[in-house]
């Protein structure tokens, strides 16, 4: 695993955002702004299905909502691996950094869960798994933020 | 459901668990984690990073390692500190505020002396040294 993050560090890209004054802050920026729109998407869609706007159909919301938590998530991800990419074996060993790979994992893991229901499931259920993504994705986003703050 | 609602109680759990864990470390970004009276250190370098977020250098001071933090990386090369200036093995004396933590050997420094030169990588807060 040490080696594999020397590399990544050693590789280009890495190195070029290292000592970049305008790509880093944007690819920053890149991240916040895909973290926000995953955020409130997936935050909509739980609260939709908790029953807040019930003027507009779940299926609707969902229909609409999920492609863009899904594309928000990927840019997320890839802007997420080029901030590690700066400094991999600091970031390893940051115990938010962690909490945040650990949270975004299971609020993943809970929204392929909650599309593999099947359709006749209890909504009790459903409620238990929307609950769960809100609290999994905001603490995800603060986890996220005590990045800079821990060590 | 039980085994679903069984499942979901222990990711509770260990989500609980996690920020229990997590949550009590101290923070190095910005100034809030950091004693409000300068405080300096003196002692040799035995790494420097230099780039984003921002700069680091490790330094050993009779036997302790401390991590000086320092500004990201526009400011502290407007400052004239390079990395060719902190080799391994350079004296150096920092100067900053050290972290609120006593057992935390870590500082955010304001200004870097090396051979007698002063690099003061947050000029505005030198000015009060």
């Amino acid at each position: 695993m040490t080696g594999f993050l020397e590399l990544l560090q050693a590789s280009p890209l890495a190195t070029g955002l290292r000592g970049s004054f305008i790509a880093y802050p944007l690819v920053n920026a890149t991240h916040i702004l895909a973290i926000g729109a995953l955020v409130t998407c997936a935050a909509l869609m739980d609260l939709r299905v908790l029953g807040l706007g019930s003027a507009l159909p779940v299926k609707i919301v969902l229909g609409y909502l999920r492609p863009v938590a899904a594309v928000a998530l990927l840019i997320a991800i890839a802007t997420g691996a080029l901030l590690f990419s700066v400094r991999p074996l600091e970031y390893a060993d940051n115990p938010a950094f962690r909490l945040k790979l650990i949270l975004v994992s299971a609020a993943i893991a809970n929204a392929v869960v909650y599309n593999l229901l099947p359709g006749n499931s209890a909504s009790g259920l459903r409620k238990i798994l929307v609950i769960t993504s809100l609290i999994l994705w905001l603490m995800a986003a603060v986890a996220g933020r005590f990045i800079g703050f821990v060590q | 459901m039980p085994y679903a609602a069984r499942l979901i109680r222990s990711a509770y759990a260990g989500l609980a668990l996690c920020t229990i864990v997590a949550v009590p470390a101290l923070a190095h970004h910005g100034w809030s984690w950091t004693e409000s009276g300068f405080f300096q250190i003196e002692g040799v370098i035995t790494d420097a990073y230099f780039g984003n977020p921002h700069a680091t250098l490790d330094v050993d001071v009779e036997g302790t390692i401390w991590r000086v933090e320092l500004a990201p990386p526009g400011p502290t090369s407007q400052a004239g500190f390079t990395e060719e200036l902190a080799p391994p093995g350079t004296e150096v004396i920092a100067i900053g505020n050290r972290s609120a933590d006593p057992d935390e050997p870590r500082m955010k420094a304001v200004r870097i002396i090396i051979d007698g030169q002063q690099y003061d990588v947050y000029p505005s807060r030198a000015e009060d040294i």
